[in-house]
């Protein structure tokens, strides 16, 4: 039945409007032949219908109307108009092309087949990529791309056929080969047409697939590098940025010719024209060519390093140098770059070259500043103190250097030279330099203010390492501090060295990480900070205080003459203590109100904090501080010397407040960041009365200042009443430390206790002061007489 | 007279720092013995005592009548503390 009307379709002509209908066009060389082509739906409907009949055909009619079919699918496959792409969908392209397949399968070999449905593919993609539409072009290079991904399974597949290679069916070519891929490529000009006129970022993104693909099956001809690195110019940043990645990523998969041809391209870039994304590409491309890394963990013996292995980091390395005639921004992108490179593991060797290479320019004295970065960043990250490959040990890393340059010397020679190069600007001219200078000045690549920075913490890093001792000796330090005490160019560079010389102590005390040595501290304290002519102890600063205090205190620990208890608090175990002549020098000479009150606090802590073996001398101690004060105060008066009247009284004063446990400062002075610095109320709670009051404090007011506020509000001595807090007693060693260290809020419970005997009237030096009429004339005279003018009253 | 130029000479001895120091430490020490007998048994004149008729010796003035107030007032208990 079905035969019969398949036959009786036949002879009224059916096949024959068929075969009309679906090879149906105009002469190829009309310009609008494709107008006339049928449409895909029309063409996807008769092939449908051929397939359900195609067993009852015969062989004849096969055999008429396949090539018929087959040369029509071709035809309507090369000829799709703009505007027939705009609304086409890919979808129905696909089921086209599977219903081609299909019917022509029945009647051709497989191979051939699948060869041309695979090649329509690809000639489809590329019909998308050239069109006008952003959209289609899109699509079309993302076919290639994933036709790509199809062919490389298929290339694995036929090296080794897996069992269950039914998994890959849909993931891989029947019969298109990478040969064939790449060939399509070359022929149809893929790339020119990617980097040409109608380049866009979106489309270089997807190109790196393809690239990466066909180097990994055939080396990459230069003229496509060429045809890449032309492509780079003159273009939008985003372009150029896409194409320097394009060009980085393919870098891996260059061989030894397209890396030379590469780098001699990247090399031939003139200073000029170099930028961030210049400097992006050769530090990509630096790393992508890297040497594969040495298998053997554990090298003993190391290979001569063969720097020709490696790429474009020498460009790094001179475009981060003084000379190179990029802008300073630049230079540090190249240097940070440089730095990156080297931090990659198949580096090991190199890293260490241009270490020892930084050390030489530090030795001519070139490009300092970046030379110390690069050198203390591989340092500081890439070796390390405990390691078992003697390779990224800092311990021999840092021997072998202090061996061949001598570093600290090197290093101080050096500055030497700078702070010269600096003075000698200055000299030229009569004006003195302003703190905006130490910024603008600039000394090669860096400013003033970097240079510096730079320097002192490279000898900070070198002098606290834990790996391997390199200490200053006392004449280098004396060097140093010639340069950034005495010869300071900047006030601001004496006070950041007194804070550099300081820091790094833990809690005040010798420790590990100290810049100077156990050894170095008592000569360094003895030569440089008790010499008033090293350290100017008239125009002291805060800072430069802080650091004499500092080494008062280390210097004093070394030799048992104080202890640091915890808390930091401070206890002297020897009257004869280190720096004492000094520290009094210090209080009579220094101008600086805020030192002066620094000055002051140290002194009355001398004559205060005792240690067990110094409370029986105590009273003697007292009178002694107060005589000594008195005398001071006689002094000024004699000498009409207003000056050295107000810091006595201060001094006084400031002994009484301790003497009584009061702490005037109100908050720590230890130097803490405060990290709970907020307002607070304590309630207080006096017992056995149970009478309570609420005080309002500080989190960072002092345990002392609390003490004091309480004797205040609850009509009581200090030494009356005795503070307990969650059940714990806080003595007066606590006085120093933050109320942020206590419970917040309290409450804080007091109980009255009797004035021990000591504290009586007779110790208090009030009472040694008041005692001695001699004393009190002094005051009387001292408020009444003219001195300096200052005290003057000046009556009508 | 006395009262006009005793109170400019208190303005300018509160404008003057260090005399305000010497006083404040002055006055932060307990009474002075001497004086404050001399004061309590009344040894001499009051002129005297005071040192009324001196102009140098103001503070001294200024001294002696507040012993004399915390006597009336019964406050060397707490200049002590």
């Amino acid at each position: 039945m079905i035969c019969q009307m398949i036959n009786l379709f036949g002879k009224c002509g059916g096949f024959e409007a068929w075969l009309n209908a679906f090879t149906y066009h105009k002469d190829e060389n009309d310009p609008n032949n494709s107008q006339t082509l049928p449409p895909f739906k029309m063409m996807m409907i008769i092939l449908t219908n051929i397939s359900n009949i195609h067993s009852y055909l015969n062989k004849d009619l096969q055999a008429k109307i396949y090539p018929q079919i087959k040369t029509a699918i071709l035809r309507r496959l090369r000829y799709i108009s703009d505007k027939e792409i705009k609304d086409l969908d890919r979808e129905v392209l696909v089921r086209f092309l599977s219903k081609a397949q299909v019917l022509l399968i029945q009647h051709y070999p497989q191979d051939e087949i699948f060869l041309l449905t695979e090649t329509a593919e690809l000639d489809l993609s590329l019909r998308f990529l050239t069109c006008q539409y952003f959209e289609k072009r899109l699509r079309g290079i993302n076919e290639i791309k994933e036709l790509a991904e199809k062919i490389e399974v298929h290339e694995d597949f036929a090296k080794d056929p897996k069992p269950y290679s039914s998994i890959y069916g849909q993931k891989m070519t029947k019969k298109l080969n990478a040969k064939m891929f790449i060939d399509w490529i070359y022929k149809n000009k893929i790339f020119e047409l990617i980097l040409g006129d109608s380049i866009h970022i979106e489309i270089i993104k997807r190109t790196h697939e393809i690239i990466k693909f066909i180097a990994r099956f055939e080396k990459l001809p230069l003229s496509l590098l060429d045809l890449l690195w032309n492509a780079c110019s003159d273009k939008h940043e985003a372009i150029t940025i896409g194409l320097y990645n394009l060009i980085v990523e393919i870098s891996e998969n260059l061989d030894s010719q397209g890396i030379a041809y590469l780098q001699q391209k990247i090399n031939s870039i003139p200073d000029e024209e170099q930028n961030e994304l210049t400097l992006n590409l050769i530090q990509g491309f630096a790393i992508r060519t890297l040497p594969s890394t040495p298998s053997k963990l554990f090298a003993t013996t190391e290979e001569p390093l063969d720097e020709s292995k490696f790429h474009c980091v020498d460009t790094l390395w001179r475009l981060m140098l003084d000379e190179s005639k990029i802008s300073p921004a630049l230079s540090e992108s190249a240097l940070e770059g440089l730095v990156t490179v080297l931090k990659e593991k198949p580096c090991q060797q190199l890293k260490k070259a241009y270490i020892f290479k930084s050390f030489e320019k530090i030795k001519k004295k070139e490009s300092v500043p970046q030379c110390i970065y690069l050198i203390h960043n591989l340092l500081s990250t890439t070796y390390h103190t405990h390691r078992f490959d003697s390779e990224n040990s800092l311990v021999n890393i840092l021997e072998q250097i202090d061996v061949e340059f001598d570093v600290l010397d090197l290093l101080i020679t050096e500055f030497e030279h700078f702070h010269k190069r600096t003075a000698e600007i200055f000299s030229k001219r009569n004006s003195d330099p302003t703190i905006e200078e130490r910024t603008k000045i600039y000394f090669g690549k860096y400013s003033y203010f970097t240079n510096l920075h730079n320097r002192l913490v490279f000898l900070q890093y070198l002098l606290t390492n834990n790996a391997y001792e390199i200490a200053f000796d006392i004449n280098q330090i004396d060097r140093l501090w010639t340069l950034q005490v005495l010869n300071a160019i900047w006030e601001a560079d004496r006070d950041e060295f007194f804070q550099w010389i300081s820091t790094n102590r833990g809690n005040q005390t010798y420790g590990e990480s100290s810049v100077l040595t156990k050894e170095v501290i008592p000569q360094f304290f003895e030569n440089i900070l008790c010499n008033h002519k090293k350290f100017d102890f008239i125009n002291m600063s805060p800072k430069a205080f802080e650091c004499f205090q500092t080494y008062f205190r280390v210097a004093n620990e070394i030799k048992d003459n104080v202890r640091t208890t915890k808390g930091s608090k401070f206890i002297l175990l020897d009257l004869n203590y280190e720096g004492k002549d000094s520290l009094w020098s210090i209080f009579l000479n220094c101008k600086n109100q805020n030192t002066i009150n620094k000055v002051v606090s140290l002194l009355v802590n001398c004559s205060l904090r005792l240690g067990p073996n110094l409370e029986r001398e105590k009273r003697k101690i007292c009178e002694e501080f107060t005589f000594k004060c008195m005398n001071l105060l006689k002094e000024g008066y004699t000498k009409q010397n207003d000056r050295l009247i107000s810091k006595s009284v201060l001094l006084l004063m400031h002994f009484f407040d301790c003497f009584e446990g009061k702490n005037k400062l109100e908050g720590t002075d230890n130097g803490d960041k405060r990290p709970y610095n907020i307002n607070m109320t304590v309630n207080v709670v006096l017992k056995p009365d149970n009478s309570s009051k609420n005080l309002s404090m500080n989190s960072t007011q002092s345990i002392g200042y609390l003490r004091s506020v309480i004797a205040e509000q609850f009509k009581l001595a200090v030494n009356e009443f005795k503070m307990y807090c969650k059940g714990s007693i806080i003595d007066s060693d606590e006085d120093d430390s933050a109320l942020y260290n206590f419970p917040f809020g309290g409450p804080y419970v007091i109980y009255k206790v009797q004035v021990p005997k000591n504290q009586d009237n007779t110790f208090h030096p009030k009472v040694l002061m008041t005692q001695n009429t001699e004393y009190i004339d002094l005051l009387f005279k001292l408020l009444s007489e003219d001195v300096q003018g200052n005290l003057g009253i000046g009556f009508i | 007279m006395f009262k006009v130029t005793w109170e400019l000479g208190l303005f300018k001895l509160i404008l003057t720092l260090a005399v305000n120091a010497v006083w404040d430490l002055l006055v932060r020490l307990p009474i002075n013995e001497k004086i404050k007998n001399s004061l309590y048994e009344v040894s001499d004149s009051w002129e005297n005592l005071l040192e009324a008729k001196s102009s140098h010796h103001l503070h001294r003035l200024l001294y002696c009548l507040q012993i004399i107030e915390d006597f009336l007032l019964n406050k060397e208990d707490e200049r002590l503390k």
